[in-house]
């Protein structure tokens, strides 16, 4: 079976954590319980009859006190770009992190995803690094992990992604 | 652990570090298990099948072998299972690539404590900025 590492990729308290469960186990939490390290899952995508799994490495949030080190997206395949616009600073964490990946890995394929689409009215856009990553980007999908809307499809984005290029 | 190969038993000396060796993988160019011992969590490397490559056994390991890199590498507090932290060290010789498996429960639960206090705040900080 084709086997992908897809790195979860965002700021803290995005909503990484919730998209993951969300999409493997089907569950949704209103608590926000901080992610140290990465978390590994798996979970097996079906896409045109061909079964792909997917290794899911949510890894901790770039916050005040760190960032994201290279040695965790070795060998990622793609990734997820997280931003909460409810909270203008995730617009740049984000554009931070897709450069880390850039400088680390050159291009990969991500998939951008809004998150919170529960709560659009508090969101407030910082439209020159949106449209700089979204223009960069095989998708953009806005998404809430507390609804269930749109998560599936990130993944699915994806999954398409690799069986087109296998 | 005490019939580790030598490379383990180097590798430790040199730690600086008391976190335990809980497991190792060393694999070949092709990704099949040359030697193997210990646990995490789910996965019990000493029963592994060398029949099938590493990866097939182990699938968290998916883009980190071969680990062909100058120096050591570490991912650290990984966790598969809720509190099951360790850290993962790479690196290879002229044997093979290595994986080794470092237990870091109790200190990953501390950090993930504190870490949890500071985003708190600062999450509560970061929306107040915003006005939401």
């Amino acid at each position: 079976m084709l086997q992908k590492k897809i790195c979860m990729l965002g700021s803290f308290a995005v909503g990484k954590t919730s998209l993951v469960r969300r999409y493997v186990d089907s569950i949704f939490s209103e608590n926000y319980v901080t992610t140290i390290g990465v978390k590994i899952d798996k979970k097996v995508l079906s896409v045109n009859n061909t079964d792909l799994g997917l290794i899911l490495w949510d890894v901790y949030g770039e916050d005040n006190h760190q960032s994201v080190l290279p040695s965790y997206l070795r060998g990622m395949a793609a990734y997820i770009l997280v931003i909460d616009p409810s909270r203008p600073a995730t617009f740049v964490s984000a554009k931070k992190l897709h450069t880390l990946v850039l400088d680390t890995l050159g291009e990969k394929p991500f998939v951008l995803v809004l998150n919170k689409s529960d709560i659009k009215s508090e969101w407030k856009m910082d439209e020159d690094i949106f449209s700089e990553l979204s223009g960069a980007a095989i998708a953009t999908i806005e998404t809430s992990a507390k609804t269930d809307t749109g998560v599936d499809e990130v993944f699915q984005t994806l999954g398409i992604c690799f069986t087109k290029a296998a | 652990m005490n019939t580790a190969p030598e490379t383990v038993v180097t590798y430790l000396d040199e730690l600086d570090s008391s976190c335990e060796l809980t497991g190792y993988l060393c694999v070949n160019d092709d990704g099949y298990i040359l030697f193997n011992a210990g646990k995490i969590g789910e996965f019990n490397f000493t029963e592994l099948d060398k029949n099938k490559s590493a990866i097939a056994s182990v699938p968290f390991l998916e883009g980190l072998l071969p680990a062909n890199s100058d120096s050591t590498i570490v991912i650290g507090n990984v966790h598969i299972d809720d509190n099951n932290y360790f850290d993962i060290h790479l690196l290879n010789n002229d044997v093979g690539y290595w994986v080794l498996f470092f237990d870091t429960a109790l200190s990953g639960i501390q950090l993930q404590e504190e870490q949890q206090v500071r985003l708190d705040v600062d999450f509560i900080n970061d929306k107040r900025k915003t006005g939401s």
